[in-house]
């Protein structure tokens, strides 16, 4: 008998335990699900406090969590017959709530009204008595409460240490969720802002190539790939004058967020002082003592800053600490100067230096940052400036815009499966000496027949193929033709200057006159579908202009036209090509 | 820029050798209005020998090709240099203009039936 009240005692406690078993699973599982329904963090709250007064069977509960700025638990739901508004507040070290939030431990009590630490001024708010009550520290299995779980007045009996189990699981897996939730809208809202800031950040650099589209006297390419979405390097480029090209390369102390803010201040300086037409060791010198005195992050910026006359190919450089750049001359790459110059920010009496070397035609200035010396393999080999500099032979006869290309890929390729530890930046410059022919006409008709055969001797004399002369000759013809026949309203004869300018492979055309304005890239297009009797006669002359040139460019400057047109020349046939622009493609 | 003419059957052939540009372009109006004052309705315009067409020149031709279509005559061209075919069409010229690749083509295909539509670029 003995042994059979046992066996039954034992199995009454196994089912028991099973059915609490089965309990605790079914909250786990209705939260986890819930979890995965991707609720707002409200609703959250609210269907985790469902899950646990429906498991333990009670009357009401609340979910308060702590608020760490004014140091209170919040009411952030409640269920009930008199549930208490959310939003209401109280210390978040007093009250039944406050001890648990405090101390971590939960508190389970069969008779509230008996117990000192009840807070009365909250029922008070509601008419609600309380009798049995269970509260239990919302937080995860480690870790601090970000809150508190209450569940009052079970339906049949009282809450008890098995209801408090059940409860304990039920605010771990809420807690896990609200803090995972809370980091993933933290996550989501830094991430979202550093997009945009890292957008307006490349946005202040100079991103459209080529940028001087009425320039063949230089090619110019740069390029930036950073290695947090903040970047800390940058170039710039900018024509101070006519014949006076700026180029910028630097590197700021520090990544992320900080040093993209001292990049767009010392960028901004930079260009401000370079464009009031100083020389390279001026300008650093200013900038230097503007930055010194602020600087209370001890940060700094390495500058390389030349100036490129483009007229002779003279150029003019300040290098403030930054890597020493290279020349390719040729099939010969070697470095440029040396880094005689402090970096920007450090010393506010610091003097700088001013150097000067030649670009020859076709020559080419690569300015560079350490993310490209400094990229890593897997074997923790640096690319290396000696490994630059094979790169940069290897592609020494390719232009601006292939030759970083290439040598991008290179560096990505060095450190394939290594993130990247430090932004890429670099800029290449080519000078093109350019041949220049300059012819003046009077505004009368014949004239233009001058043009023409000067541009063909042109042509000749520098072994331009023939389609293109005809090409620009047409152009040329059908714009000077038109100025001279609409241009004017008045007997007087005026002076129309072209001017030729053979540079790389283009072709420049520039008109001068001082006509009425006349914007030819705003003119009609003409009709050239409809048919015979219905087609306009005219208005071909500036469509075939504009077809047959591959850029145009128009300035009404100082009461003038100034009309310049482009042609890229074709590639066969073409003798002086440098170093075989076309020819490794 | 000079001018020649031939006849060949009803069509006038017209070789056009040179420059067709500002200063030569009012001689081949003049020329072309003549032959077509003249009774002349089928046209080649022979360009062989054509170096160069600027839209001054092009504008002579619409016009003539304007002037016949009222009279149901019609004007075609032939050997064309590459480059100036081109700007033909650049000018949209080619859907207005038939181009044959010789006089003798050019010749056969304006001396059947006007309104017969059978044109072929060169």
């Amino acid at each position: 008998m003995l042994s059979k009240d046992r066996r039954q005692g034992e199995r009454r406690n196994r089912d028991k335990q099973l059915l609490r078993c089965e309990r605790e699973l079914q909250a786990a599982t209705r939260i986890t699900n819930a979890l995965f329904e991707d609720l707002g963090l409200d609703e959250l709250v609210v269907k985790a406090l469902q899950i646990a007064i429906e498991v333990v069977n009670a009357e009401c509960g609340s979910i308060l969590l702590a608020d760490s700025l004014s140091k209170q638990l919040i009411f952030q739901y409640s269920i009930g017959t008199s549930p208490i508004p959310s939003g209401t507040a109280i210390p978040w070290d007093q009250g039944l709530a406050g001890t648990v939030f405090q101390s971590a431990k939960p508190i389970i009590i069969s008779d509230a009204q008996k117990d000192p630490r009840h807070l009365e001024s909250v029922e008070k708010l509601t008419g609600y008595c309380t009798r049995d009550l269970v509260t239990v520290p919302l937080k995860r299995w480690e870790g601090n409460p970000i809150g508190v779980l209450q569940v009052m007045n079970k339906r049949e009996g009282v809450l008890t240490g098995e209801d408090l189990a059940i409860l304990t699981i039920v605010s771990a897996i809420t807690a896990s969720s609200i803090e995972l939730h809370r980091t993933m809208a933290e996550k989501e809202r830094i991430g979202s802002e550093l997009r945009i800031a890292s957008e307006i950040q490349k946005s202040i650099l100079p991103r459209t190539f080529p940028p001087f589209p009425d320039r063949a006297d230089f090619e110019i390419y740069a390029t930036t790939i950073p290695a947090l979405e903040m970047c800390g390097d940058f170039y710039d480029f900018f024509l101070i004058d006519d014949k006076r090209l700026g180029v910028v390369i630097a590197d700021v102390s520090g990544k992320g967020v900080p040093a993209a803010i001292f990049m767009a201040v010392s960028r901004s300086l930079l260009k401000a002082t370079a464009l009031t037409s100083v020389s390279p060791s001026e300008c650093l010198e200013h900038v230097n003592r503007l930055i010194c005195p602020d600087n209370e992050s001890a940060m700094f910026v390495t500058v390389f800053y030349g100036i490129l006359h483009t007229d002779t190919g003279e150029l003019e450089f300040c290098n403030g600490g930054h890597n020493v750049p290279y020349v390719i001359r040729g099939n010969r790459v070697s470095p440029v100067g040396r880094p005689e110059n402090m970096a920007l920010g450090l010393l506010n009496e610091a003097k700088y230096r001013t150097s000067r070397m030649l670009l020859k035609d076709g020559e080419t200035l690569v300015l560079y940052t350490d993310g490209v010396t400094e990229a890593m393999d897997a074997q923790c080999q640096l690319f290396s400036e000696q490994r630059l500099e094979h790169t940069l032979q290897r592609l020494a006869c390719q232009r601006p815009v292939d030759l970083l290309t290439a040598l991008v890929e290179d560096v990505q390729a060095f450190s394939r499966g290594i993130v990247q530890v430090d932004d890429i930046t670099l800029l290449a410059l080519q000078y093109c000496q350019p041949v220049v022919q300059e012819l003046t006409l009077a505004n009368r008709l014949p004239e233009v027949e001058r043009i023409v055969s000067a541009l063909e001797r042109f042509g000749h004399d520098h072994r331009i193929p023939e389609s293109d002369v005809q090409a620009v000759t047409l152009a040329l013809d059908e714009v000077i033709t038109n100025t001279i026949s609409y241009g004017y309203d008045d007997q007087v004869l005026h002076q129309i200057r072209v001017r030729l300018t053979l540079a790389n492979d283009r072709l420049l055309a520039e008109v001068n006159d001082d006509a009425k304005p006349f914007n030819p890239l705003t003119a009609p297009r003409p009709d050239l579908t409809s048919p015979l009797e219905a087609r306009p006669v005219g208005g071909l002359g500036i469509h075939l202009m504009r077809s047959l040139m591959d850029q145009v460019d128009y300035r009404r400057e100082s009461g003038k036209n100034r009309l310049i047109m482009s042609k890229r020349l074709s590639a066969v046939a073409q003798p002086e090509t440098k170093a075989g622009h076309h020819g490794d493609l | 820029m000079e001018i020649s003419e031939r006849k060949v059957g009803d069509v006038c052939i017209v070789q056009i050798t040179g420059r067709l540009e500002w200063g030569t372009s009012d001689n081949l109006a003049e020329r072309l209005h003549h032959l077509i004052d003249g009774g002349e309705r089928r046209l080649v315009i022979d360009g062989e020998k054509l170096d160069y067409i600027t839209s001054t020149g092009l504008r002579v031709l619409l016009v003539a090709a304007k002037r016949l279509k009222a009279v149901e005559g019609r004007i075609v061209l032939s050997s064309l240099k590459p480059h100036i075919i081109e700007v033909f069409e650049i000018a949209g010229f080619t859907s207005i203009f038939p181009i044959y690749g010789n006089a003798e083509q050019a010749m056969q295909q304006t001396s059947e039936p006007l309104n017969s539509s059978r044109y072929k670029s060169a």
